[in-house]
């Protein structure tokens, strides 16, 4: 295990130098050394990749080192070699010979078709992948489409966060911490959203869900939705405007599969509603603030997880209640906004 | 150029001079061939890249596997030489090759990606002694570059996601992708259940552009959910609104075999797109009738592999495919292994229906509207159904009847003899039931059987002609069954 993770903390140091400036010391040599270096990683993953114990193993040793994301898992070992390509490729700074070399040492022509451990056929693979993208982008418009960029950054920020749950959850928090500061900041909560839903059943959307069938979802994606949550619900701006953007439907489907999330939605659909006063000209309820939520999106969403599978709709119930109970149990509308919104309620749960 | 260079080999006196010679003129021909191909492609090429209509894009399609094969010659030819002499002979490769890498249908064909990036390699100068030439070679480096991680998005949420999770291509494509394909299944799908809801639904140039930009990726494994997708889905329009070059690039790739697709799906592809049915079926024609010989048991791998016995169960392929073996019979005159051929397709049809366990089920005339219902209903039973010593009754039968439906149509033209005639061809088993029953017959060989067995091997005979070979047929089975009786009390009393 040692000299292996030695091997792969020496190669990332081999990378974040095929990227900067140091490469002007580089020559033909070199860059065949450190291909080489790429295909023995490679032969290590496919070794291990049917032996979870191994990579497991692996994985837990990596996890104290703060070595760049992207190479601290196990998956990282099979595409070493695509990695150094497009660094070298795209590095000006690479010494004359180096880089006339280059070409050929990666695309060595009919001999490499075969060799399934050179980097030429998967270096293909990236290119064609590329171009298929480039022709579903063009068909969509340019963009990508929401609901599969969502899903795609959310899976990626979930392996980012499991390679991280080895160093602790501090480190975890952290990244969190960066991306909500850097933004923007509704697309992070729409992956946010949509991380804690993978794997997950009652999915809505416009993707079909990835993952079992069942509420359970599949252990690591457990662990890192543990991680997620945890974060969010520490951090009330964050939270707040969680369950302020998110739509409806996608808050109602978290809440039913996270029960600490739903406890703490609940609780902030609650303290908007307190902020609602009568308006007695207008005969409805209106905000105080201009920012606070407005009366039928309220509704909307208290609607939503009254649909939700049980036991949501009895907890809804039972905080409308009791909001009314401590208004003076009034059943006339206009009085309690409690009592209005039970009212606005339909009674099928 | 080339005639020096003759010159020069003869007097060193190694090859012969006829082999330089042929030598030089083919790399004559191959170079004035590539030069007038290269003058094509690359006014093709400036074409496409002005603009991405529907039209552009589907003859960017139709000229995807030519242009591949271009690329491989070119490649061929370029291997060899340096980066001066390529220059010389082709000034504007770099532009060609260029607008290659940046036209994604074509980067993202097959293998072109391959033969355009082995192109530029040979172009890299591996000594440049100018500013120019080193230029250039940075110049390729940025379009290696470039083919490798071509996507620029225009949002900058994917910028952040880059920046702050240190993710590159090659982590982020094959998600990005598949989460895509998924996108589009699921839009696919939801279309298809909400049919009468025009709203919901794929708008057909939508699904048109869709399909023509599968053409070049039906052998990407990515892409293998969004062709079934589009192989099972099924509009309210009309006409067709998939695009005919989507069709023909995936039954090329189900046949040679770049891409496993389901049955149903292959049967949905034939339903919906002719002439890949006659191309599979010519397929098959090719491989069981090439010039090696095959037994029955091969035929019959052959035969089921190609899933057309599956497809044909539905009786609109059956006649299509059964029109074809029609064609090659008339063509070889009855070559026994196209009969042989048939004998095992129908038989692995029958097999096929037997398999089905649908509601509907097709009457025997739908298949077979040519022959008699009693004909036909008769032949169709199975024949090693029959216990041995019941077979000869129903095959005196099937003889009677045939014997029927042709003699009895001396009004009627020569082609209903041979519609009959077809018919019982599809159904050989019974001719080797009548060789058996004839070889164990102790008295006289019954003329019904004798007829069959004419019948089948010289259709166009004549009643004459028939007659006469009745009786030498006869004759030789009475000497025939005389030998081996001898034979074997010979091999009893030695």
């Amino acid at each position: 295990m040692e000299p292996l993770v030695q091997h792969l903390e020496r190669f990332s140091d081999v990378l974040a130098v095929a990227r900067g400036a140091q490469a002007r010391s580089w020559d033909a040599v070199t860059v065949r050394r450190a291909l080489q270096w790429a295909r023995y990683l490679l032969h290590v993953y496919r070794r291990f990749a049917g032996r979870a114990a191994a990579r497991a193993a692996l994985e837990r040793r990596l996890g104290p080192w703060a070595g760049p994301p992207g190479l601290r898992s196990f998956a990282a070992l099979e595409s070493g070699d695509a990695r150094l390509a497009l660094r070298l490729l795209s590095n000006r700074a690479l010494a004359p010979a180096a880089a006339r070399a280059l070409p050929r040492l990666l695309f060595p022509g009919p001999a490499a078709d075969g060799e399934d451990d050179a980097p030429q056929p998967r270096l293909l693979l990236l290119a064609r992948r590329g171009s298929a993208l480039r022709l579903l982008l063009r068909l969509g418009g340019g963009d990508a489409p929401a609901g599969a960029l969502l899903r795609t950054h959310a899976e990626l920020l979930g392996a980012r966060l499991r390679e991280l749950g080895g160093a602790g959850a501090a480190a975890a928090r952290g990244l969190l911490e960066a991306l909500w500061a850097r933004g923007p900041r509704g697309h992070v909560l729409g992956v946010l959203g949509e991380a804690l839903l993978l794997g997950r059943c009652s999915h809505g959307g416009d993707l079909e869900p990835a993952g079992a069938a069942d509420c359970a979802g599949g252990a690591e994606e457990t662990e890192t939705q543990g991680l997620l949550l945890h974060w969010l619900l520490g951090s009330p701006e964050a939270l707040a405007a969680f369950c302020r953007r998110l739509p409806a439907d996608r808050l109602a489907s978290l809440a039913s599969c996270h029960p600490a999330l739903s406890r703490a939605y609940l609780g902030l659909l609650a303290s908007w509603a307190a902020q609602l006063r009568y308006d007695l000209r207008e005969g409805s309820w209106v905000p105080t603030q201009p920012g606070d939520m407005p009366w039928e999106e309220l509704r909307l969403r208290l609607q939503r997880l009254c649909q939700a599978p049980p036991p949501l709709p009895e907890e809804v119930l039972e905080t409308l209640r009791g909001g009314k109970a401590l208004d003076g149990d009034f059943e006339v509308p206009g009085m309690s906004v409690w009592t209005d919104l039970l009212l606005a309620l339909p009674r099928g749960a | 150029m080339d005639s020096s260079l003759c010159s020069d080999l003869e007097s060193s006196g190694r090859p012969s001079r006829r082999d330089v010679t042929i030598l030089c003129l083919e790399m004559a021909r191959d170079s004035a061939d590539l030069a007038s191909d290269y003058q094509f492609w690359l006014q093709k090429l400036s074409v496409w890249e002005q603009s991405s209509t529907k039209e552009t894009q589907q003859d960017t399609c139709l000229h995807l596997s030519r242009f591949q094969e271009f690329l491989k010659q070119m490649y061929e030819f370029l291997k060899e030489m340096d980066s001066n002499a390529i220059l010389e002979r082709f000034p504007t490769i770099g532009q060609l090759l260029a607008k290659a890498c940046w036209n994604p249908l074509i980067s993202a064909y097959d293998e072109s990606q391959k033969f355009i990036i082995w192109c530029l390699c040979c172009l890299m100068n591996k000594e440049p002694q100018t500013p120019g030439e080193s230029q250039l070679n940075s110049w390729i480096r940025s379009l290696l570059s470039h083919i490798l991680s071509t996507i620029r998005f225009n949002m900058k949420e994917v910028g952040l996601f880059t920046e702050i999770l240190g993710y590159e291509p090659v982590d982020y494509y094959p998600s990005l992708l598949k989460n895509m394909v998924l996108s589009l299944v699921s839009e696919l799908r939801e279309s298809h259940l909400n049919g009468l809801n025009t709203q919901s639904r794929m708008a057909p140039e939508r699904m048109m552009s869709l399909s023509q930009v599968c053409v070049p990726l039906v052998t990407l494994p990515d892409f293998e959910p969004l062709v079934e997708a589009l192989l099972t889905y099924h509009g309210r329009e009309p006409q067709e609104v998939l695009s005919p070059e989507f069709f023909e690039a995936v039954n090329e790739a189900v046949l040679s075999k770049k891409m496993i697709l389901p049955a149903s799906s292959v049967v949905s592809l034939w339903f919906r797109h002719l002439p890949s049915l006659e191309r599979a079926t010519l397929h098959l024609f090719e491989k069981l009738f090439s010039s090696e010989r095959h037994c029955l048991r091969e035929m019959e791998c052959c035969i089921k592999e190609s899933l057309l016995p599956q497809a044909a169960c539905h009786p609109a392929i059956f006649r299509i495919v059964d029109e074809m073996f029609r064609v090659v019979l008339l063509e070889t005159d009855g070559a026994p292994e196209v009969l042989a051929a048939l004998r095992v397709f129908t038989w692995c049809l029958a097999e096929a229906l037997g398999r089905e366990n649908k509601q509907v089920k097709f009457a025997l005339k739908t298949y077979f509207p040519y022959g008699a219902p009693s004909l036909t209903a008769v032949l169709s039973q199975r024949p090693d159904a029959i216990p041995r010593s019941h077979r000869l009754q129903p095959l005196l039968h099937v003889s009677q009847l045939l014997r029927e439906a042709v003699e009895d149509h001396t009004r009627g033209s020569p082609r209903d003899a041979f519609e009959s005639w077809f018919l019982f061809a599809h159904f050989g088993g019974w001719v080797d039931l009548a060789v058996e029953q004839l070889l164990r017959m102790e008295a006289d060989p019954p003329e019904g059987l004798l007829w069959l067995l004419v019948f089948y091997y010289s259709p166009q005979d004549g009643s004459q002609q028939r007659a006469q070979t009745m009786v030498e047929l006869k004759a030789l089975l009475g000497r025939l069954l005389t030998l081996l009786r001898d034979g074997q009390h010979r091999c009893c009393n030695p």
